[in-house]
């Protein structure tokens, strides 16, 4: 047997508060939504102005890098890298998805939707740097 | 005759009746924003844990589409669906998902309740309303499902 870290609620809304500073000091109004090391919502947040598709798409994001244990962004590089079989995986590879760790081990993703891709990425970027500041 | 008479006289009044009731369901008014979702879901997460109770909590627009959602430590994963489904009916159906729950208990016709696309007709599904307009709706999901409609009811409670 082995324990494993997991994400409380508190860290939970620690990452999203800060993902959220992040937009807003931008003013980008974007959907966010942070997820379990299986795929399954542990928070969610859609800002005014962002529509309902942003929702689909971030929560699509933060399970593909949650259970793949890897960035969106990579996913699409190896597609852009010219690997279409990439597309036939159960993950979606639009930049903005990034796993969530806690030392050696994922405990889960998150994803942003509503501005440029890499615009949603340095979002998430900014939500798991407060995790790892609190 | 008479009984042809009573039947078209019965038949009249609940055909007022129903026009009433249609008449009077609440509109949608516009779609609640994000600060309004937090403190619905906060209303309701207060409720959550006064009682010490592990839910999920989302908030919905009237469109049933996600605004917010958070997920109370160690509440068990289906939840998460199963509080957005709720939010969703009670949304999509203009009504507390406990209407559709009453139906289907009913028997008879309400067993139809379990044709309707996308209805979950478990208490724990609650419109939330401004101005006398829905503008949302909440949904929990984790303990029973009247423990849940309570706390459903709490958080939109909050708002006026």
């Amino acid at each position: 047997m082995r324990t494993r870290p997991a994400l409380t609620l508190a860290d939970v809304k620690t990452i999203l508060a800060a993902a959220e500073a992040e937009a807003v000091k931008n003013k980008w109004n974007v959907a966010i939504a942070i997820l379990d090391d299986g795929g399954h919502l542990l928070g969610f947040h859609r800002m005014d102005g962002a529509t309902p598709a942003n929702a689909e798409i971030a929560m699509q994001k933060g399970r593909s890098a949650a259970v793949s244990r890897r960035s969106t962004r990579n996913w699409e590089e190896r597609i852009a890298g010219g690997r279409m079989a990439v597309l036939k995986m159960p993950v979606l590879p639009i930049t903005g998805g990034l796993p969530i760790v806690a030392g050696s081990e994922c405990v889960g993703g998150i994803g942003v939707s509503g501005v440029q891709s890499h615009e949603d990425e340095q979002i998430a970027q900014a939500g798991i740097a407060a995790l790892g500041a609190a | 005759m008479k009984k042809i008479l009573l039947s078209v006289v019965v038949g009249a009044a609940a055909y007022a009746l129903a026009t009433v009731a249609y008449a009077q369901a609440p509109g949608y008014g516009p779609d609640i924003n994000l600060d309004g979702a937090k403190k619905v879901a906060a209303g309701a997460a207060a409720e959550a844990r006064n009682n010490k109770w592990t839910v999920v909590i989302a908030v919905v627009d009237t469109h049933g589409e996600l605004v917010y959602l958070e997920r109370l430590d160690d509440t068990q994963v289906a939840s998460v669906n199963i509080a957005l489904g709720k939010a969703r009916t009670a949304a999509r159906f203009k009504r507390p998902s406990k209407a559709l729950q009453d139906a289907l208990a009913g028997g008879g016709a309400g067993l139809r309740v379990l044709q309707l696309e996308g209805a979950v007709a478990v208490e724990g599904g609650q419109p939330i309303m401004m101005d006398g307009k829905i503008v949302g709706a909440i949904g929990v999901s984790g303990v029973t499902a009247e423990q849940d409609g309570q706390t459903a009811r709490a958080g939109a409670a909050v708002v006026k």
